[in-house]
């Protein structure tokens, strides 16, 4: 189910909302939110629930065995538990995300003939599995207590809100909230509004834009790709993915906040980053903390040779884009990123500080580039579009943007600019200031109100970037 | 400002849940969509059996869709707000020739003029192919009845001109189609000629792809002399009726959201001798059938005034007058038959008119040429369609295909 579908806003959300604040106690509520939450997933996924549910009771208990054994000081077995646990975990999910690719590049390497599985990816398996993931490792350092009731953590990961397209809620951000929390008006106004604001994001902006960007990346047949259309490809992508993907995370945590939890921010408007290094700390915050905290500084982070640093680096890059999907453009891009910011820690860092305004742009392009290496369904279409990028020659061509009935959308395109940059944000703040601007700000919720509900009914485009990973 | 905060929250929450409760269960289900040219689905439509295959869950966001309350006002403003955002764009724009997108439908505005028009039909040698085997079943039908003549007219529509190449950089194909449909036809063949987009202008609608009653009448003066040559004179109007206050908002309106004004809608009168009508085989007996091709009876709010006005949603009619003249005409057409049909009149006594995929539809068989012309002593046939109805294949599936001389 989507967050910025009708059945969602008009009956799911509305009838989780009455039956839990119809209730009292936090044992309940959490049944109840299991309950809808296990809905929510099986509306998209009816048969895969069964595996999540099956995953959850195996890391359930393997940590109990774990914590069991660590405490009788039978360490050696305890880490025995955990490896198999760790393993189950990740055959999981390289079974079900990875298998077709493990297979393809055996059969070209070694010229075999495997036959490719038939399994379909089960959605948000990488985001469930990462977050269990913290809760088995957190558990093992004893960095949080082992969870003994079952529901609870299939509550924790099974959660609606973040379940599908994260952000990654770590065990130890909402450990004490799953059993102790408290709801209250003035929180789930702020949620409310949060919500309303990502669903604005996604359905006005990041669908409109996501039309233009379908057209240069799908529709358009290579040949024709122009100077003028892979610019506007790759903006379109570029303020796509964005607002498809905070906005996602924005109504998680104003859904979170509903239902009295808190998760940690997931975006900080990364296209205003001056490096590729600050764009990491501003872009999907919970996946790279993620891989900061359980991966590189696991490899000895930057507290080893500087030969082993880089090699660290290497790692943890190419496992985040091997994490997005099972394809080699999304390895490149992880490596991509990896060698870029070696260079930036190595080589450009002293450079960089003396840029002054063009470390913004250095940025945006290398991010821009990026997300050629990420979309791109074959080598042929990254080199096209990266070859007609510097094409300046061919000029700009307003009637070629035209001709392909996409120049209607040029305010979404403005209005995506315009809020990627923390603009808008302190103009609300300062709105909400006095009476009339927080009249006024109700105003500007109702009016994002109808215009989702606008696209929405008239069936515009509407997938979400993040559900495949 | 907390108590606003709650009421707003309260607000909106039970606005979105009592309007979808009320779209499902009370509010009567809307089945068809005339302004989008399309059927709905209905909560009639969900089956719990259809849970585990994604298919329940399709169907309800769906029908929440579409039955969601004042749904197309919804639809319309998103049409109205591209339209706004780009027509903006448009006034910066003086080139009169220029096609300007109408939000993101298949509408095109003609510089910032009040005219709307389709997407010009560009040349594919698929397309070029498939209007010569058109060409060459009509001529096979002919050679095969020599005591029948065989006539094709082609009702020209602004897409298929040239007036748009060159400012907007593109190459139109209409005039190899009818170069290709001319010269490989062995029967007589003529088309409407629209020399300018004033011309086209006058003919027809500024917001439909339909002729006027203006351009239907010159597409009759055609037809007539293709058939007759100078030796019948045709018809002439005695009065032009235009409906006080009433715009005609076209299927081109319809698509984009009604962002441009609607065009008078006027019909002529003609002297025309008594016939009947069978309409898809029953006999209309309305004392006004005769009248019923010029209806100037439509108001305001329904839905399409061409096919209203011109009695056109059938597969097959048949025109019986009293005449003993030992002529019987076949049309083949589509909807811009409608106003040529009752002006046949004075010429046959029986005028029969087939559009091939109503006719597909209703009786469900195909319409078989052969039997029909030796059962119904046919001594002259018409083919009259648009030049999409020759090579289209849209959503609505291969219409070209329907268009085909299917033979017995």
């Amino acid at each position: 189910m989507l967050f910025s579908s009708l059945i969602f806003l008009t009956i799911f959300l509305p009838s989780v909302l009455v039956l839990y604040y119809c209730t009292k106690n936090h044992k309940t509520r959490n049944i109840i939110l299991l309950m809808f939450s296990l809905l929510f997933y099986a509306w998209g996924e009816p048969i895969y629930i069964f595996l999540m549910i099956l995953t959850v009771t195996i890391n359930f208990f393997t940590t109990i065995w774990f914590d069991k054994l660590k405490s009788e000081n039978k360490n050696r077995q305890a880490l025995i538990v955990f490896i198999l646990t760790m393993v189950l975990d990740l055959g999981a999910l390289a079974i079900f995300k990875y298998s077709n690719f493990i297979v393809s590049n055996l059969n070209l390497i070694f010229m075999l003939n495997i036959p490719e599985v038939s399994i379909r990816l089960p959605i948000g398996i990488s985001f469930y599995t990462f977050q269990l993931m913290s809760y088995v490792i957190d558990a093992y350092r004893k960095e949080v207590k082992v969870q003994r009731k079952l529901y609870l953590l299939l509550t924790y990961v099974a959660f609606f809100p973040q379940l599908i397209a994260g952000p990654i809620v770590r065990y130890s951000t909402v450990e004490a909230e799953m059993e102790n929390r408290n709801e209250s008006w003035e929180l789930f106004n702020l949620g409310f509004q949060r919500f309303i604001l990502g669903l604005g994001k996604k359905v006005i902006i990041a669908n409109n834009v996501a039309i233009a960007a379908n057209y240069v990346f799908s529709l358009l047949p290579l040949e024709q790709v122009s100077f003028t259309m892979a610019w506007l490809g790759i903006v379109a992508y570029t303020l796509q993915i964005y607002y498809d993907f905070s906005a996602y995370s924005d109504m998680a945590i104003g859904l979170g906040k509903m239902f009295g939890f808190h998760f940690l921010e997931n975006f900080n408007y990364p296209y205003v980053a001056k490096s590729i290094t600050d764009f990491w700390r501003r872009w999907h915050m919970s996946l790279s903390t993620w891989f900061r905290d359980y991966v590189y500084i696991s490899l000895g982070g930057n507290r080893v040779s500087k030969t082993r640093w880089i090699f660290n680096i290497f790692i943890v890059w190419f496992l985040t884009g091997l994490w997005h999907g099972a394809s080699w453009n999304f390895v490149l891009w992880g490596v991509y990123f990896g060698v870029i910011l070696i260079l930036e820690k190595f080589v450009f860092k002293r450079i960089l500080d003396k840029l002054g305004l063009f470390k913004y742009i250095y940025t945006l392009i290398l991010v821009m580039i990026s997300w050629v290496l990420f979309n791109s369904s074959s080598f042929a279409q990254i080199y096209t579009l990266l070859n007609k990028m510097i094409a300046i020659s061919e000029g700009i061509s307003i009637t070629s943007i035209k001709n392909a009935r996409l120049l209607y959308l040029w305010p979404y395109f403005l209005m995506g600019i315009i809020g990627a940059t923390p603009i808008i944000q302190k103009g609300l703040s300062q709105l909400k200031a006095n009476l009339i601007g927080q009249y006024a700000y109700f105003a500007y919720l109702s009016l994002i109100v109808y215009l989702s509900l606008m696209y929405l009914i008239s069936n515009s485009y509407n997938p979400f970037i993040y559900f495949r990973f | 400002m907390k108590n606003t905060e709650k009421i707003f929250t309260l607000i909106v929450l039970l606005t979105l849940t009592l309007t979808s409760i009320y779209s499902l269960f009370v509010k009567e289900q809307e089945t068809i969509s005339y302004v989008e040219n399309r059927t709905f689905k209905t909560n009639l439509d969900l089956h719990i059996s259809d849970m585990l295959n994604g298919i329940f869950e399709s169907n309800l966001e769906t029908i929440l869709s579409d039955q969601f309350y004042n749904r197309y006002s919804f639809v319309k403003n998103k049409n109205l707000v591209n339209y706004s955002f780009v027509n903006f764009l448009y006034q910066m724009i003086e080139n009169p020739l220029v096609l300007n997108p109408v939000g993101d439908t298949y509408v095109n505005q003609i510089g910032s003029t009040q005219v709307l028009m389709s997407k010009p039909i560009l040349y594919s040698d698929v397309i070029n192919q498939r209007i010569i085997d058109r060409a060459n079943q009509i001529n096979k039908i002919a050679s095969d009845y020599p005591e029948v003549e065989f006539f094709v007219y082609k009702p020209t529509q602004i897409q298929e001109k040239d007036f748009f190449d060159e400012a907007n950089g593109i190459k139109s194909g209409g005039n190899t189609y009818e170069e290709s449909l001319s010269t490989t036809l062995n029967v007589p063949y003529s088309s409407f000629r629209i020399n300018s987009i004033e011309d086209y202008g006058n003919y027809f609608y500024t917001t439909d792809h339909h002729w006027n009653n203006r351009g239907s009448y010159k597409g009759y003066l055609d037809i007539m002399q293709m058939i007759f040559g100078n030796t019948v004179p045709p018809l002439v109007p005695i009065d032009e009726t235009c409906k006080e206050n009433l715009k005609f908002f076209g299927t081109y309106s319809s698509q984009s959201g009604f962002v441009n004004d609607g065009s008078p809608f006027c019909v002529f009168k003609f002297d025309l001798p008594e016939y009947m009508v069978y309409s898809d085989g029953v006999l209309n007996e309305d004392p006004n059938d005769t009248n019923k091709f010029f209806d100037m009876t439509i108001s305001e709010e329904m839905d399409y005034h061409y096919n209203r006005a011109y009695g056109l949603g059938n597969g097959f009619v048949h025109l019986e007058t009293a005449n003993d003249k030992n002529e019987n005409i076949l049309i083949i057409g589509d909807s811009y038959a409608g106003p040529i049909l009752p002006l046949m009149t004075p010429q046959f006594d029986n005028i029969y008119f087939v559009y091939p995929i109503n006719y597909k539809g209703i009786f469900k068989e195909e319409f078989m040429y052969d039997s029909f012309i030796k059962e119904n002593n046919i001594t002259k046939v018409l083919f009259m369609y648009t030049i999409e109805n020759y090579f289209l294949s849209d959503e609505w599936g291969d219409r070209y295909v329907d268009f085909d001389v299917k033979r017995n």
